[in-house]
């Protein structure tokens, strides 16, 4: 090995061959270019011709310094320089101890790229290494130390990742011990800075094993520790307070640092500082976020620094309050309005989790609150459900009804007096009255009374010593308005009035939502009481080391219930989230840190040096050689164009491609693009132009019908209006695609099979996008001879049974199929009189009808022969009818094609009057 | 497209094309030329009307135009123009040397040989006159198929290249026939003497013309270039072209001077043509040429 300046060389016996490059020079000097061949018809005149000086023929300079350059290039880079590289002792087994916990995590990338070059450099020297990870190792894959070759190693840097659990230094020389080192080696240890008691221990016995350098972070700031984080109630809003702690130094700077909170989707929903003390290690962030915001935050993060202890998980017990909105309707349809419960969802609906259901159901989940809206009585079976419930931290919310006589239950705050209040009815002569200023003690303290809540109707509580001190709101009289009793760890909370506007006009005012938000804040996170948490939780999803949520590994083992207070992170149960179903837990790795300080002076003897150093080392043999095939490449297309084997724009052409090898050969290659998916040529043919369709009978006659009347129509539609179509297609339901087509038009024939289940997937799904079917069953008498008519008819109900159809009508007189274009007065084909059926306000396609129904034969009245001549004669009204038909089919294809466009446009003049004004 | 359509496209192109595109070529050359020449323009023997005369006793019965003598009174008789048949004899050098271009942008040396031979059947046959090619053992012919004829076997000698000798003289050639040798001469002059003394005492006019090159007249090269010849000649190893440039120049100029002298002593005439000139020129110098001779 032998250094140059910044240069150091592998191979440096290499660079004697350096020394033959005169020699090169001067052979290539003495020997000629070769000679262009030539074909020449006139060689005879030729012949005898010689030219004076023989030896004028020469490599031209440049070309020979080319050469001489590619050569060099070629011989430096086989001496496998390297730039800036690290001295170290020469030949002896290298021990690389890293820290991979938590702590590492920030740098990680740095750290990784400062270890691949201290084994690429341990590679070149062919030194065995030994690499030591300080974090326990993913269960499962531990093993014991022992030396391999460089390479394997290179390999598994490049795949390692920092840890998201705490280092363990302490065994760390014990294992070294007990591996088949022997000294003399070089020790390198890649520290993260946080420091630990096994710190001294370790580093001299590093020391003694031959030679220590220390490799640390140049810059940094940290690593952050995330948590405890706290939920302080502060009037509305909601403060979260988290800590937020870095290394001790006493020389630590004064600094700041951002923490975002996140939503599920990793947006950021708040974010708040964190002040650093000159010298002080531990800071705290406020956020100060209206509820509906909180509820949405789902982590908290130091912005700018990965990691996992810089993550801070929020589970359920911080955002899900959910509200269960006692419902005595099975059917789910819910009445706006009249609804008793109605009034609580809309006003909770904003800031909670609204469920509703039976009162059973309900408590079959977590819940925060329960709302019985409907002002009965509770049940014996359902007080002994509640009962437990609440003393476990439910907060039961009643409103009273015409049926809450007196005590009919336990589950009230107060007792209750027999028969109710009413003021300003039409016999009596008191008025309504309004709330007084909220008392001092009650949660709702702070709210503004609004002077438009009166309550005419009321339970009455019974007078009793403890009924001031449960009472939360009063009326202007002094009566309570809403009263509520602490039970175990829940509350019981009564409203005196209806939840309805029937008796008070509180449930119509905002001061209603304020006063059920602050009952919500009452109420404590569902999953507060973890005795009813199952016993074992396994991982849901668990922390990575730079603060990403994976899946876990099947390694992880279940967190049991009582350890979520304190639990053991490390390889086996990673922080995350912890629970199945409804329940989620979250285990954060920033609590468990106990006090975390940064390491100290290291002994004099002991090399300290940092990452980036390390990173400058540069491996240029690549580079050189890489050059010299340019050079190489460059030579050889010189050379043809100096043998005529190559013209100059040729010689363009093949230099384009080279460069473009080389460019291949240098970049990675990206896969083909897989082969588009095949597409059957006639849909293809379908979807370029837009074009009427008729379904094939089968029936020759019937189809050729069809096939000319569309055929006539689409003329029709071209000479008369912007819809310029392709001639029509045929198209078979059972193998065809319909989507291409806007309208399909559909004689029935007597003998037409209903179609089949594949068939009828597909005509649903095209009628359920927007398609439209014009089916014609013509069963006029005199059309077809015998019971044809009727055949036609079963055919048609055959047809349709399979579709979805939703419930018929006869087109009204102002359907818009009427005056899509044309005003029609009626719909007639080659018959006319017959009912037309379109769907009643269909409501899936914009109101636009997706089936038409008639019995006029419209193809037969449209249809045209190869002179233009009409086929069918039209009854009884000759060629005015046949022109109203052809207006009914310009209609009919406007119809499929704008919808309901011109039905829009009638309330035009509405619309443009309203806007005027 | 699949390769049965393939094939069946490039068959039905084969029997469609009558005309061989080295003629379709030599067409447009000779139509711009036609213009300025004319035939025999007395009476004669032929098919064209040429005018009325009145009778004389000499004339045989059968040539009265009874209708023209009954219109006017006097007794005429119609006469024809005289359309004599004389015949041309072409030879279009196709041997290897002949496919020879300096540049893709030129034609080879026997494809312009071929335009100009072709042209020039073409006219004379235009002008009722009866052509053949010599080396291909045709008789003499005229019409418009035997300038088809002419064409393929051109076309197929062109692209073929095989080596060729100087043609001599057939027996059925007629005297009195034009003869006109298209090559680029680049023989001993020694081997072309004996090739032309066949014609000598066949009393036929004759025409040379030298097609060349002009990379053949101006040796544009540089450097060391390894000369190979396209006839077996052997090859010749140059280090430095452009010192013997002028000594070719002058070696070319000898030998034209030669086949100058060569062409005179016998009664021809000689002509050069450059395939980076037009052909037009050249057929024009030519057809007049041959337009000039007595027949």
């Amino acid at each position: 090995m032998v250094t140059l300046g910044a240069l150091t060389f592998a191979t440096p016996w290499v660079l004697t061959a350096l020394a033959v490059l005169p020699l090169v020079w001067l052979l290539l000097r003495v020997t000629p270019p070769a000679a262009r061949c030539l074909a020449f018809p006139a060689i005879r005149l030729l012949f005898g011709l010689t030219s004076p000086e023989k030896s004028s023929a020469r490599t031209p300079l440049w070309l020979l310094l080319l050469r001489l350059a590619c050569i060099a290039l070629l011989i430096v880079a086989l001496s496998e320089p390297v730039l800036n590289q690290r001295q170290a002792m020469q030949s002896s087994p290298l021990v690389v101890v890293v820290d991979d916990g938590w702590a590492a995590a920030p740098q990680w990338t740095q750290r990784q790229s400062a270890l691949v070059r201290v084994l690429e450099g341990a590679e070149r020297e062919s030194r065995p290494v030994m690499m030591v990870t300080t974090a326990p190792a993913q269960a499962g894959t531990a093993a014991a130390l022992s030396f391999a070759p460089p390479g394997q190693a290179l390999s598994l840097a490049r795949a390692m990742t920092a840890k998201p659990w705490p280092t363990n230094r302490t065994n760390v020389v014990q294992r070294i011990l007990d591996s088949d080192l022997r000294p003399p080696a070089e020790a390198l240890w890649l520290t993260d800075g946080v420091a630990s008691t096994a710190d001294k221990e370790m580093s001299e016995f590093l020391q003694k094993l031959g030679r220590l350098t220390i490799l640390t972070d140049a810059n940094r700031s940290g690593p952050f520790v995330l948590g405890p984080a706290d939920r302080v109630p502060e009037g509305d809003d909601n403060v979260i307070e988290v800590t937020v702690r870095r290394p001790a130094t006493p020389i630590a700077p004064p600094m700041t640092t951002a923490i975002a909170a996140l939503d599920e989707t990793g947006r950021t929903v708040a974010r708040a500082e964190a002040n650093f003390e000159d010298g002080n290690s531990v800071s705290t962030a406020r956020f100060t976020v209206p509820t509906e915001l909180g509820n949405r935050m789902a982590r908290l993060a130091v912005e700018n620094s990965a990691g996992a202890a810089s993550v801070y998980l929020l589970d359920d017990r911080w955002t899900r309050r959910p509200v269960g909105v006692v419902s005595d309707n099975l059917d789910g349809i819910v009445t706006p309005l009249l609804e008793d419960g109605y009034y609580v969802t809309q006003a909770l609906l904003p800031y909670a989790e609204v469920r509703s259901g039976t009162l059973p159901s309900l408590l079959q989940r977590d819940l925060a609150v329960m709302v019985l809206a409907s002002g009965n009585r509770v049940t014996a079976p359902e007080v002994t459900l509640l009962e437990p419930w609440i003393e476990r931290g439910g907060v039961l919310v009643r409103f009273a009804g015409s049926t809450l006589d007196g005590n009919v239950d336990s589950l009230l705050p107060v007792r209750l007096r027999g028969g109710g209040r009413t003021f300003g009815g039409t016999m009596s002569w008191t008025e309504p009255v309004g709330l007084a200023p909220f008392p001092e003690e009650s949660p709702f303290a702070g709210l503004a009374v609004p002077d438009d809540v009166l309550v005419s109707s009321q339970v009455l509580a019974e007078p009793s010593p403890g009924l001031t001190g449960r009472t939360w709101a009063r009326l202007e009289d002094g009566t309570p308005l809403v009263t509520a009793d602490r039970r175990g760890q829940g509350w019981v909370v009564l409203f005196h009035v209806t939840a309805t506007p029937e008796w008070s006009t509180l449930p119509l005012s905002g001061v209603m939502v304020d006063m059920l938000r602050r009952v919500l804040d009452l109420s404590r996170g569902v999953n507060e009481a973890t005795s009813t948490l199952p016993q074992s939780l396994p991982a849901r999803e668990v922390l990575t080391g730079d603060g990403q949520l994976i899946t876990p590994p099947p390694t992880v083992l279940a967190l049991d219930r009582d350890d979520i207070g304190d639990p053991d992170i490390g390889p086996s149960r990673p922080p995350g989230y912890y629970g199945a179903g409804a329940t989620r837990i979250a285990v954060n790795l920033g609590p468990t840190i106990g006090p975390i300080d940064a390491q100290g002076a290291w002994q004099s003897n002991i090399a300290v040096t940092n990452f980036d150093a390390v990173a400058a080392e540069r491996t240029l043999k690549p580079w050189l050689l890489f050059a010299a095939l340019v050079l190489f490449t460059a030579d050889l297309i010189v050379s043809l164009i100096l043998r005529g084997l190559l013209s100059m724009p040729q010689a363009g052409r093949v230099g384009a491609t080279a460069a473009l090898g080389l460019l291949i050969i240098t970049t990675s290659s990206y896969p083909a693009l897989a082969a588009d998916e095949e597409v059957d040529p006639a849909t293809i043919d379908a979807v370029l132009e837009t074009r009427l369709a008729y379904v094939r009978t089968g029936r020759t006659n019937i189809d050729q019908l069809s096939a000319q009347g569309l055929g006539a129509l689409t003329g029709v539609l071209a000479a008369r209006t912007s819809a310029e179509m392709a001639a029509p297609a045929e198209v078979d339901p059972e193998t065809d695609e319909l989507f291409p087509y806007p309208i399909v038009y559909w004689r029935i024939a007597p003998d037409q099979e209903p179609p089949s289940e594949q068939a009828t997937a597909r005509i649903n799904d095209y009628l359920g996008r927007g398609g439209t079917i014009v089916f014609d069953a013509p069963n006029q008498i005199g059309a077809n001879e015998g019971d044809e008519g009727e055949q036609i008819g079963q055919a048609l109900n055959n047809v349709l049974m399979h579709l979805n159809v939703s419930q018929l009508m006869q087109v009204p007189e102002n359907h818009v199929l009427r005056r899509s274009f044309y005003l029609l007065p009626d719909l007639p084909g080659r018959y006319t009189g017959a009912p037309v059926y379109v769907e009643r306000g269909s409501v899936s396609n914009d109101g636009v009808s997706s089936i038409i129904i008639g019995s006029h034969d419209w193809a037969a009245a449209w249809a045209r022969d190869s002179r233009g001549l009409p086929i069918y004669p039209a009854v009884p009204g000759g060629e005015r009818q046949r022109e109203w038909s052809y207006r009914f089919g310009v209609n009919l294809v406007m119809y499929a094609l704008t919808g309901s466009y011109k039905a829009d446009q009638v309330h035009l003049p509405a619309i443009m009057q309203r806007l005027t004004q | 497209m699949t390769a049965t359509a393939q094939t069946l496209q490039h068959n039905a192109e084969l029997a469609a094309s009558t005309l061989p595109p080295l003629l379709i070529d030599a067409n447009r050359v000779a139509a711009t030329v036609s213009l300025g020449s004319h035939g025999r323009r007395r009476a004669g023997p032929g098919d064209t009307f040429w005018q009325f005369r009145h009778y004389t006793q000499s004339d045989p019965a059968h040539t009265i135009d009874w209708r023209q003598s009954a219109k006017f009174g006097p007794v005429f008789v119609r006469e024809r123009e005289w359309d004599a048949a004389q015949t041309g004899a072409l030879w279009c050098d196709s041997s290897p040397s002949m496919a020879f271009r300096s540049s893709i942008k030129l034609p080879t040396k026997a494809e312009r040989a071929g335009v100009l031979g072709l042209g020039l059947a073409s006219l004379m046959l235009q002008g009722g006159e009866r052509v053949s090619l010599l080396g291909f053992n045709t008789k003499a012919a005229s019409g418009r198929l035997a300038l088809i004829q002419m064409a393929h076997h051109l076309e197929r000698a062109i692209t073929e290249a095989k080596p060729t000798d100087l043609p001599h003289a057939p027996e059925s050639l007629p005297r009195h026939s034009a003869v006109v040798l298209i090559s680029d001469f680049l023989v001993p002059i020694k081997t072309l003497e004996t090739a032309l003394v066949s014609f000598v005492g066949r009393a036929v006019h004759g025409h040379l013309l030298q097609i060349l090159d002009p990379a053949e007249e101006s040796l544009p090269y540089n450097g060391r270039i390894r000369f190979q010849g396209m006839e077996e000649e052997g090859q010749l190893l140059i280090e430095r072209t452009e010192d013997v440039r002028a000594d070719y120049q002058q070696r070319l100029a000898d030998h034209r001077a030669q086949l100058t002298a060569l062409s005179n002593r016998i009664g021809w005439t000689f002509g050069v043509h450059h395939t980076n000139r037009p052909p037009h020129t050249a057929l024009v110098s030519l057809h007049n040429r041959l337009a000039e001779q007595p027949w």
